[in-house]
């Protein structure tokens, strides 16, 4: 499980971009992602295979 | 307003507008730390929900802050002009100088708030350098418009939120909330309809 360490930097989507623009791309502190991803219309989701969201919080993926 | 120089070698042109402008009821209101901006060129398009999302999200000083729906008597009253002088000996001709304009005033009320949102928004009165963005019926945005691409929110200083008021029987608390807005502020006014509806999903 990902600490609440505001180092780890998690790479997120948007998911509301307009018609003929790419998906923004952005980079978050994980808390601050914790609660974009916990909002419950979060318009953003994750952008890395590294990490998952278990519906409360990111955790990163065991390899 | 700069009179200084350099004046502008002939009138400014003023453009015929076919559209009116008008704000409408100013229903919530967002504050922010004054530095930031939404800039859709890059990732934080103001017409996104997620841009919002990024910033009220935030734990630094892009964050923003959203009130809970205004309870009645949201007003700006436009700042009046400072002059000097008239009918008397301390102006040529004895006319009235104008010499500056002073700050807007913002005022609301906030009915039935709980103790905690009082206290949240009491915390604003200590911030100095402050933006606000005015989300207004119909799910409209006001904010000031710095290119094409790039928009914050309009200067505030002076922010001022009330104890609670209290009317007896048959009616509600309420709670009164004022800020000046700079000189100027609607300068660069534009009203933005974004592809979600703030009131609600904010």
């Amino acid at each position: 499980m990902a600490k609440e360490n505001e180092t780890v930097m998690v790479p997120l989507k948007s998911k509301d971009f307009a018609k003929g623009k790419s998906a923004k791309k952005q980079s978050f502190p994980i808390g601050q992602a914790n609660k974009i991803l916990g909002l419950s219309n979060s318009q953003w989701e994750l952008d890395s295979k590294d990490f998952d969201w278990n519906g409360k919080e990111i955790v990163k993926v065991k390899k | 307003m700069d009179c200084n120089c350099p004046a502008p070698t002939s009138l400014t042109e003023i453009v015929a507008e076919a559209c009116g402008v008008d704000l409408k009821q100013i229903q919530k209101l967002a504050f922010q730390r004054d530095g930031s901006i939404f800039d859709s060129g890059a990732t934080s398009d103001i017409l996104e929900l997620s841009s919002w999302q990024g910033f009220t999200s935030a734990s630094d000083d892009t964050k923003i802050v959203i009130t809970p729906l205004i309870g009645g008597d949201p007003t700006i009253e436009a700042g009046e002009a400072i002059t000097t002088g008239g009918g008397d000996n301390s102006t040529l001709n004895g006319v009235e100088e104008v010499e500056g304009v002073n700050p807007s005033s913002f005022s609301c009320l906030f009915k039935s708030l709980s103790s905690t949102a009082e206290k949240q928004l009491k915390a604003l009165i200590c911030e100095k350098n402050l933006v606000v963005y005015l989300f207004l019926q119909g799910g409209r945005i006001a904010v000031a418009e710095l290119s094409a691409q790039t928009h914050t929110g309009f200067p505030i200083q002076s922010v001022f939120v009330s104890d609670r008021n209290n009317a007896g029987f048959g009616t509600k608390d309420t709670v009164n909330m004022s800020f000046e807005l700079q000189e100027g502020w609607s300068d660069n006014l534009v009203v933005l309809k974004p592809n979600f509806n703030p009131l609600t999903e904010l």
